[in-house]
């Protein structure tokens, strides 16, 4: 019986990789994983409502406690019932503690022992967020998960600042526990850091699991994740992470991502995924296929009278062309709405397809099939390969015995 | 296409329909009629799926030239017409020239073409790449391209200048459209221009007189955009009355333009049969929800929170009272928001009302004004979709109500309901 408003029910693992299919239950709906959520910052996904999410079988978007703890407020927020009832989302939600947008959005951010000191952009006064209140507000939006306050150090750092933020961490998740209130309806997720050192990392998750909680997450790795060098060293703390985190809670890979992202971290063993790309790019008129991105606001579109994608069933390829699109991507907001209920469309059709595939038996295909078609030209991202390598999947050298699963 | 009028009250309001449209020959459009007004085919804001969940009616799409003539090479390819084009062949669709939503500048005037303003900048066009263009559209109605650059201050060599392009654009139109295959049997309306001259407007009627139109367009009045919602009926009136006793009964006229609800009623009294959603829009884009009277009141009245005040002078500056910081819009426009709530206004912080009480639109069954707030003062897109939605919806109810009261000859009662609203407001006290 678990003392969390939480149930993880593994349904399948891949006998090859470490990626499994499971169903998650939260107070306001299941969540079935691995899951991608869409990320909505302001209390509303830009550009849809709430209604098209739920067609497209969204079960959990995230909010930015950040910018909700500004606007509107943790108190209007607390007084009509939560975020839930105010922008009308009947399923999960969930809130991340507004610490990394606070050191990636505002100058001057100090990190202290009592919390993160920083400057309103509003009327640069001095404001402190500690763990205390950020569980406060995340108390008030009234999230399924909530996450810690966690000391982020950007991955670019070394040295005792990294090892100084893994012990912090580990102290602020104790006053997080102790400051929520609302333990019975909402789960608060601690999150893994140390940066790119193993042993960091190794004894952050040590830590952390001393703790009772329904869930991990693993922080601290999606700046690294524009590609380069960076990628080799995050999907490493990736692995090391997911094979020290207990299998049976989920584990949320924090701010991951693209396409191949997902279905490599998949295979590293992670649960849940969020990422703002699917939707930022929408905005941008960029629509999310197999191949990648098609940029819509190319002339080349002007004539292209098929669907963005032709075996996509979102509501946007069923009724409108690549040609209208060019005709109205960021020049009519209509537009805004159209792509991006295709994209995260796209997105969650892949996770269901990873679900499946697992289910059945046939991730590992899925996978070689899934690279093939992102990148036919077999110019495979050495890091992917690396890592699926890592977990018995060899994406070059494809007569070799995958052991694939029965 | 077939205009019928079947009802014709004390006032010269009618009650009518548009009928008999090739494409869609089922569908029967009551009159007075509001187009839906679109930028780029599309209803601003909103995607075929959230206009169904406004309404499931049939309706025109109002789709001016301007907002598609960078595209038009496109569409031609494409061979089905703009409405499938844009993914919304369920609607009728009605090519316009210019956005009678957006004012068109002044002046800028060549020989036998007008200038339609584009992203791109602006484009000469004359009449025969005109009618080419309408060729690649395919409507199922549309507009001769005109001259409508007049208003109560134009010269009268301006005035007459219109009339004279106006006249000789529209022969060079129906002649055009004669010799073409895609429209000859598509239904053209002819522009009547001539300012607020008199003499003008008769002599532009005059001259159009054995064109085979299906209906006519009163232009010239107003430039578009703002201009349109600032129009004087006094000045308005009396031209008005001229002209349209000089129309024949029997075919329909169309004003386009953003006219307040007040103005709107009065054109329907004198008999005007088609109007455009251009105010809906123009208050959702400015995080307005128009919350004025739009139905006969039923025995006693309803109770009615008290609105913040619009004083007179009737007009206030855009960005009096808001609640946002940095305002892109920085133009100090000034606008009469006396049919609407100003949803950036920090007074609607909480409240957790619907923008209307009692109103059936998915956002007043869902949201709060707290939201809507929230929305507009953090710039989320879904604020404008939900005002549109909104806005859209209590038009479209409006109109049923117009329908209504002609019938039962209640005309006068519903704009009596309106005066009233806008004068209580004008004088009222400020809400607590």
């Amino acid at each position: 019986m678990s003392r969390h408003p939480l149930t993880f029910q593994v349904l399948a693992q891949c006998k090859t990789t470490k990626a499994k299919c499971s169903l998650m239950t939260l107070p306001h709906h299941v969540v079935e994983t691995p899951v991608f959520m869409p990320v909505g910052t302001q209390g509303s996904l830009k550009g849809i409502i709430p209604e098209q999410l739920e067609q497209l079988n969204c079960q959990i978007m995230l909010g930015n406690t950040y910018h909700l703890g500004n606007r509107p407020g943790p108190d209007l927020l607390e007084s009509c019932g939560g975020l839930h009832n105010f922008m009308g989302w009947p399923r999960n939600l969930l809130t991340d503690s507004g610490g990394f947008q606070m050191v990636s959005l505002l100058d001057l951010a100090e990190i202290t022992e009592e919390g993160v000191k920083f400057k309103s952009p509003y009327d640069g006064s001095e404001c402190l967020l500690t763990p205390e209140r950020s569980i406060e507000i995340q108390n008030a939006i009234g999230a399924d998960i909530i996450m810690q306050l966690d000391d982020v150090v950007s991955s670019t750092v070394s040295g005792p600042r990294v090892e100084e933020a893994m012990h912090r961490t580990t102290r602020w998740l104790d006053r997080c526990l102790k400051a929520h209130k609302r333990p019975e309806s909402q789960n608060l997720f601690p999150i893994v850091q140390g940066g790119l050192d193993p042993k960091l990392r190794t004894e952050s998750a040590k830590q952390l699991m001393e703790r009772e909680v329904a869930g991990f997450a693993v922080g601290g790795l999606s700046n690294l994740f524009s590609g380069g060098e960076g990628k080799d060293q995050f999907w490493r703390m990736v692995h090391l992470s997911t094979d020290l985190l207990p299998n049976d809670k989920p584990r949320y890979l924090m701010g991951v991502g693209f396409a191949t992202d997902l279905v490599v971290c998949c295979a590293l063993g992670c649960d849940m995924f969020d990422c703002v790309f699917p939707t930022r790019t929408a905005r941008f008129g960029c629509a999310l296929v197999d191949s990648g991105q098609l940029n819509l606001k190319l002339k080349l579109f002007g004539q292209d009278f098929r669907p963005i994608d032709e075996k996509c069933d979102c509501s946007t390829c069923r009724r409108y062309t690549r040609a209208y699109l060019h005709t109205v991507a960021t020049i009519e907001t209509v537009a805004c709405n159209l792509i991006t209920v295709h994209n995260v469309a796209y997105q969650l059709r892949l996770m269901r397809n990873i679900r499946e595939s697992i289910m059945n038996g046939t991730f590992v295909e899925f996978i070689f099939n899934f690279m093939d078609t992102m990148y036919p030209k077999k110019d495979f991202p050495v890091w992917a390969t690396d890592a699926l390598r890592a977990v018995n999947v060899d994406l070059i050298d494809r007569t070799k015995e995958q052991n694939p699963d029965s | 296409m077939k205009f019928t009028v079947s009802l014709v009250a004390k006032s010269s309001a009618r009650l009518g329909s548009l009928s008999e449209f090739t494409r869609i020959p089922e569908a029967v459009l009551e009159t007075p009629l509001l187009l839906l007004h679109t930028r780029g085919a599309a209803v601003p804001h909103l995607s075929y799926d959230l206009m169904q969940m406004v309404s499931t009616e049939n309706h025109i799409l109002q789709m001016p030239l301007v907002t598609l003539v960078d595209h038009t090479k496109n569409v031609k390819a494409f061979g089905k017409g703009i409405a499938e084009f844009a993914g919304l062949k369920e609607y009728l669709n009605y090519v316009s020239v210019q956005d009678s939503g957006t004012t068109t500048p002044e002046g800028y005037h060549e020989k036998n073409s007008i200038s339609l303003w584009t992203r791109g900048g602006r484009k000469l066009i004359d009449p025969q790449t005109y009618i080419t263009c309408i060729e690649a559209l395919k409507p199922d109605m549309f507009q001769a391209i005109v001259d409508g650059d007049t208003t109560s201050n134009s010269s009268v060599k301006r005035v007459r200048r219109s009339v004279d392009d106006t006249v000789k654009f529209a022969g060079i139109c129906a002649d055009l459209k004669e010799k073409s295959e895609v429209l000859k049997d598509t239904p053209m309306l002819a522009c009547i221009t001539g300012g607020y001259n008199i003499k003008e407007r008769l002599r532009c009627i005059t001259e159009l007189k054995g064109l085979g139109v299906a209906g006519y367009v009163l232009e010239g009045f107003h430039t578009n955009g703002e201009s349109a919602t600032n129009l004087s009926w006094e000045d308005l009136e009396p031209v008005l009355t001229e002209t349209l006793g000089s129309l024949p009964d029997n075919l329909p006229r169309a004003f386009h333009g953003p006219v307040t609800p007040i103005i709107l009623l009065k054109l329907v009294s004198k008999g005007i049969d088609i109007f455009d959603a251009t105010f809906p829009w123009l208050v959702a884009e400015r995080a307005g929800a128009l919350i004025f009277p739009n139905t006969l009141p039923k025995g006693k009245a309803p109770i009615t929170e008290t609105l913040p005040s619009v004083k007179s002078p009737a007009l206030i500056a855009q960005n009096e009272r808001d609640g946002s910081l940095g305002n892109e819009n920085n133009k100090d426009e000034l606008v009469d928001r006396v049919f609407e709530i100003n949803l950036k206004d920090k007074l609607y912080f909480n409240d957790t009302r619907p923008l209307v009480e009692d109103c059936s639109c998915y956002c007043c069954r869902k949201y709060s004004r707290s939201y809507v707030h929230h929305l507009s003062a953090t710039s989320e897109l879904q604020g404008p979709i939900l005002l549109m939605m909104h806005n859209l919806h209590h038009y479209i109810n409006f109109f049923r109500s117009i329908h209504l009261a002609i019938r039962e000859d209640q005309l006068q009662a519903l704009h009596s309901t309106l005066e009233q609203f806008v004068t209580s407001r004008r004088s009222g006290k400020l809400d607590d």
